[in-house]
């Protein structure tokens, strides 16, 4: 489901601040599983979810997601396969404050070919799923962030994305919302989503659901 | 007084003033991309220059609507121009009242197909994951550019040479058959040459399509948009006017000829766009764009909405002009 085969990632290339933040990273993560990126901050988790996700490209290497090599594709291309095929969980949820939970959830759907109310039935279905429809007209900046979260979970499922890529999911939140968190993941892969985890909280490593750790240190795999 | 405080002509300085700042963004950002553009590389040079080539993408496709636009524009302020210009019925007479006019329009109407070459270009470029004809299109539009400047000139010094004080030719001068003008003697080809011409070549633009010649299609498309114009001046657009001494493109475009015009010239330009496009593109970057069919449609569109008119005159009054 995805593969990396040799990724190399330098910044500022040719530049006196020029780092080498990625080093031969090759794995590959199964269909319907569930792995766990796992390193301390700084270690290269993030880029390897950003370039998995099209967010950025390698400096070198081969990255296939659902069998199509996108490590050099253009941006535009790079856009469609991310709107077809993964839903991306950030760090701090990058909601939009401005507007409320339904029109953050819909807005992935907005260029494409559903009718408006498609989309709402469809963002209705998954809030309802995530227990937080009587928030769907509220803004976003109001919600706990709790209840944050599970809207940057409905934005993510909102496409029926066959791959959920979460980057530090439970890094906001207490104990007993990252827990709630890891129960709404199991779900999702019951309903076999390929789920690709980057997180240094130990409340992962106790999982016996996971199928799969990659640890990740100085941009290596350990 | 002269026709620079028009408003319509201010309009049109405008417009070509934002056109050049648009389109000299996009040659600075075209001969960038020509330069350094390597869809292989992974550094943030290319990375920017990716996200560059959308910008520029844009502003030349905007450029292009918008000339389109002003086109037209251009045609209405000349014919808004004829009720100041001292023998000026017309477009025609404000055209000719300048040495610049005619070559103006022609600019005017090249620099539509060369942009509208690019945006076809662009289209097969930005539809294709390797991008393979990127180098190449912002390449050709450093060329388009050179063009769209000497258009613009061109637009200056016409406007500034008209004489609102001097007596200028209307349409029936301009293409009346002892006329010494280059336009005024291609007009003047007897019909009984161009009208067998203009069929023939359109026969030949059907049997071309089917047997896919590209390049004969393109060459074909091109004297077809020439012999087109000429017969419309010369034939069809006497009928359109019945009067035979009515020479003239432009007031085809007028309402108390049903804007006939519009169609004419839309199914022209439509039709041999495509079919030069195909042959232009292939000959240069060896696209096959497939593009005859639609050439051909808007060409029989144009002869059926052309030759109805005489045929329609000879039912009614049962003789030809």
């Amino acid at each position: 489901m995805i593969k990396l085969e040799s990724i190399y990632k330098n910044y500022n290339i040719g530049e006196h601040n020029e780092s080498e933040v990625l080093k031969n990273i090759s794995f590959l993560v199964k269909e319907n599983d569930f792995t766990i990126l796992r390193g301390p901050s700084g270690s290269g988790k993030s880029t390897i979810l950003s370039i998995i996700g099209g967010l950025i490209k390698p400096t070198k290497g081969e990255v296939f997601v659902d069998g199509k090599s996108i490590a050099k594709l253009p941006d535009k291309f790079a856009s469609l396969v991310r709107q077809e095929k993964i839903g991306f969980i950030f760090q701090k949820f990058n909601l939009i404050h401005e507007l409320n939970t339904i029109d953050n959830i819909t807005i992935p759907l907005l260029p494409g070919k559903l009718s408006r109310l498609e989309i709402e039935k469809r963002a209705e279905e998954i809030l309802d799923d995530l227990s937080i429809l009587n928030k769907k007209n509220v803004l976003v900046k109001k919600l706990s962030g709790g209840e944050q979260q599970r809207v940057a979970i409905a934005r993510a499922l909102i496409n029926r994305p066959k791959i959920i890529l979460a980057d530090e999911p439970t890094a906001n939140l207490d104990k007993k919302l990252s827990l709630s968190f890891i129960q709404i993941i199991k779900e999702l892969k019951q309903k076999g989503i390929t789920i690709l985890l980057a997180s240094h909280d130990p409340l992962f490593s106790e999982l016996k659901c996971v199928d799969n750790f990659i640890d990740i240190q100085h941009g290596e795999i350990k | 007084m002269s026709v620079l405080l028009i408003p319509e002509v201010i309009i049109l300085f405008i417009e070509d003033f934002l056109l050049l700042v648009f389109n000299t963004i996009a040659v600075v950002i075209a001969y960038r991309i020509q330069k350094d553009f390597n869809i292989n590389n992974t550094s943030s040079k290319q990375y920017s220059l990716e996200k560059q080539t959308y910008l520029a993408s844009y502003i030349i496709k905007f450029s292009l609507y918008l000339k389109i636009a002003s086109i037209l524009f251009f045609v209405f302020t000349l014919d808004k121009l004829s009720t100041i210009i001292p023998g000026a019925m017309c477009a025609v007479g404000v055209t000719a009242s300048s040495d610049y006019g005619i070559y103006l329009l022609l600019f005017k109407i090249l620099n539509i197909y060369l942009f509208g070459f690019w945006l076809l270009l662009n289209k097969n470029d930005m539809n294709d994951e390797s991008y393979p004809y990127t180098i190449i299109k912002f390449k050709y539009f450093l060329f388009v550019y050179v063009f769209f400047l000497f258009e613009m000139t061109l637009q200056y010094l016409y406007f500034f040479d008209i004489n609102p004080q001097e007596l200028v030719s209307c349409c029936g001068t301009v293409f009346y058959e002892a006329t010494t003008s280059v336009v005024g003697q291609l007009t003047n080809i007897p019909n009984e040459i161009s009208l067998p011409i203009f069929y023939i070549v359109f026969l030949l633009l059907i049997i071309t399509t089917i047997k896919k010649y590209v390049l004969l299609n393109g060459i074909l498309n091109l004297l077809f948009l020439v012999i087109g114009i000429i017969t419309l001046i010369s034939f069809f657009g006497t009928y359109v006017y019945e009067l035979p001494t009515h020479r003239c493109p432009f007031c085809l475009l007028q309402s108390d000829y049903y804007y006939a015009g519009y169609a004419f010239y839309t199914f022209i330009i439509l039709g041999t766009f495509f079919g030069i496009a195909n042959a232009f593109i292939k000959t240069t970057v060896g696209l096959s764009l497939n593009y005859c069919k639609f050439s051909l449609l808007f060409n029989s569109m144009y002869i059926l909405a052309v030759t109805i008119y005489p045929i329609r005159f000879y039912i009614i009054n049962g003789v030809w002009l």
